[in-house]
């Protein structure tokens, strides 16, 4: 017999480590492919026993069986990179084939965030790691950046993975100065839920308009110049062309010929431009932007370029609304994009309004998430920035040199 | 609003970058370099306040703008390991990388704009890109110490190089894109009501940090595999290429809120 090491004699190595992963990959393509199912998410409380079960196995495993050797292995580097690298494969298969939740469930890589794969591949990584973490703990000042770093990400793939379950989300649409209490989730299904809203105002600001060039040989709006049209009696320079603005309206009808201020759904940005060039005659003329009521104006430069203006930018989205609960107890506040507001664990963000009525929609769409395990992730979160943190004071200065 | 023109600020700096590097090579020349170097740095940090202040918000939303941020991060780290490891050759990279960037920025203008749409008006705008680029630049200066050792043995056999240095800078680097990736969670949170959406760029940002979380395990347990190591941080230097710039160009990804 030869005494090099044969495969699956232990201790096990890179050879097995990637053998298991692979199985592990092949196993869960085929019960997809066979079953075609997508898994269901436990919710509450079956994710809460299923967690705490495996949580006590990985303790009870790693407290009495730490001498076998498939379980020593289980903590070992080879099995911790085969674990990354089975996750970051199923990743890139994310990052190259699109994802989509209601993809069909015979599209076998299209969904994969519900599939066995990534079943596997998430137990087979929250062992490793969680076994890991369990061997190596430890308080001792040198060890606190592996027990930050290595607990933090268990806890944030473990409270992401085992309550996904739990997360609700609903879009709620109201309509100014009514009140509405049924929401949709993201498949249609309507539900009655805890909190209603009531909506007093939506508001949209948008930038100041502007204006830019359209290229007719290439049919594309070039990137630049591009006029801000926040004043009057501004005048820019491009080529041979020079642009006078001297008017502006940031809510017009056209009416024959000309643009008037007119503040009512279907209004458009509009200017009038006066544009001179070198050696040719002069031009001038209205520009505006389009909504489902009105054509866009443009202004011919010549025979290659269009004076256009821009879609409008938004620059904020605000409902005034009040919130009643259950309880009894209401809150009127406003919501604005990228500040939600939170009432009795929900938090209400603002989501949309009726595009086609633009800034004088009265329709405005909250998107209402519940999520009773935010406490867990940012606790994972907070512990990543602590490990972080230590890999900045540290760097690889106290790593033991191994061979 | 005046224009606020690159064109001479962006040909100076690469001039000063390319000079800087050039007399690197010199051995008498070196002090010279360096100030250079010092000088490039200032004058992009004098272009990128004004830009700040010219835009009305921080000039970080356009990949145009993370490239000057990415050009002005290599030459300040150009400095900092030179009086760090005195290594000639990471200086001149760093300041040739810088120049590259920035010679990118000066073919491609674009158009200020002012404009933040709502979704990035959030505290969290500055710091998660701030630490992604900072990021971007130390593993991008630590790449180049991964191809080295892996051309070594076709170019000079007793070329000073050893993984060991790069360690450092992935070490700070990856401390980054962990910053970055946990204040992107945070700022998705609070704009789109879920910390993981697995968008595109979200995706490629996991795929980049595990592919770098891998070196790491390799050079912790194996610190004699140098090749192996070098041959996966290459890898996760390619990730992190794409997740930055290849991503508009993935057809998986042309939904992405992270394409601008």
């Amino acid at each position: 017999m030869s005494t090099k090491k044969t495969i699956w004699s232990f201790p096990w190595g890179y050879g097995e480590s990637f053998a298991i992963a692979i199985g592990l990959f092949l196993a869960g393509t085929g019960i997809q492919f066979i079953s075609g199912i997508v898994i269901p998410l436990p919710s509450w409380p079956r994710n809460v026993i299923l967690l705490l079960s495996f949580v006590i196995v990985l303790f009870f495993i790693q407290r009495f069986a730490s001498k076998n050797p498939i379980i020593h292995w289980l903590s070992s580097v080879p099995a911790a990179i085969s674990a990354i690298a089975l996750f970051t494969m199923l990743s890139l298969l994310m990052g190259f084939i699109h994802q989509d939740v209601h993809a069909p469930a015979d599209a076998l890589f299209a969904n994969i965030k519900f599939s066995w794969m990534y079943l596997f591949a998430q137990v087979y990584i929250l062992t490793t790691l969680g076994l890991t973490t369990i061997r190596r703990f430890s308080l001792r000042r040198r060890n606190i950046g592996f027990l930050l770093n290595h607990l933090g990400i268990w806890l944030v793939l473990a409270a992401a993975s085992f309550g996904a379950g739990d997360i609700e989300r609903y879009t709620l649409q109201v309509q100014k100065g009514n009140i509405q209490w049924i929401g949709e989730d993201e498949f249609g299904n309507t539900h009655e839920l805890p909190v209603a809203i009531a909506l007093h105002d939506f508001t949209i600001d948008f930038y100041p308009p502007q204006a830019g060039i359209w290229d007719n040989e290439q049919n594309i709006l070039l990137k630049k110049p591009s006029f801000s049209l926040d004043s009057k009696d501004s005048v820019y320079e491009w080529k041979e062309f020079s642009f006078h603005i001297s008017q502006v309206s940031s809510s017009a009808y056209k009416m024959g010929e000309t643009y008037r201020e007119v503040a009512a759904p279907g209004a458009v940005q509009a200017a009038f431009v006066e544009v001179s060039a070198e050696n040719k005659s002069s031009n001038k003329g209205w520009i505006s932007t389009a909504s489902p009521l009105q054509e866009p104006s443009l202004l011919k430069l010549s025979e290659s370029y269009e004076l256009v203006m821009k879609p409008p930018k938004p620059r904020l989205f605000k409902s005034d609304i009040t919130v009643y609960t259950e309880q009894g107890s209401e809150v009127s506040t406003s919501v604005v994009v990228n500040q939600p507001i939170t009432v009795d664990g929900w938090k209400i963000y603002q989501y949309g309004y009726d595009e086609t009525m633009g800034k004088y929609s009265d329709i405005s769409i909250f998107e209402l998430v519940r999520d009773p395990w935010l406490p867990a992730i940012y606790s994972g979160l907070v512990l990543l920035i602590g490990g972080a943190v230590c890999m900045f004071i540290n760097g690889v200065g106290t790593r033991k040199k191994q061979s | 609003m005046t224009e606020l023109n690159f064109n001479f600020i962006g040909i100076a700096s690469v001039a000063l970058l390319l000079i800087s590097a050039g007399l690197m090579a010199m051995k008498k020349m070196r002090t010279p370099a360096v100030f250079i170097s010092v000088l490039a740095v200032m004058i992009l940090t004098f272009y990128i306040a004004a830009l700040w202040i010219a835009l009305e918000r921080p000039p970080l939303r356009t990949l145009g703008e993370t490239r000057l941020w990415y050009g002005f991060f290599l030459a300040l780290l150009s400095v900092t390991f030179w009086f760090r490891w005195k290594y000639v050759w990471l200086f001149m990279y760093s300041n040739l990388m810088a120049g590259v960037f920035l010679i990118i920025d000066l073919l491609k203008p674009a158009a200020l704009d002012q404009t933040l749409m709502p979704a990035l008006q959030s505290v969290w705008f500055v710091p998660h890109v701030i630490v992604y680029i900072l990021g971007y630049a130390l593993l991008g200066v630590a790449a180049l110490v991964a191809v080295l050792i892996i051309i070594k043995p076709w170019i000079k056999k007793d070329l000073k190089v050893n993984l060991h240095d790069a360690d450092n800078m992935i070490y700070l680097g990856f401390a980054f894109l962990t910053l970055g990736l946990v204040f992107g969670a945070m700022w998705a949170k609070t704009a789109w009501g879920h910390y993981w959406t697995w968008d595109p760029k979200e995706t490629w940002a996991f795929i980049t940090w595990m592919t770098y979380l891998m070196y790491i395990h390799i050079r912790h347990r194996h610190p004699h595999r140098e090749k192996t190591a070098a041959w996966m941080m290459s890898l996760a230097f390619v990730f992190m290429m794409i997740c930055w710039m290849g991503i508009q160009y993935l057809p998986s990804a042309q939904n992405s809120v992270h394409t601008y």
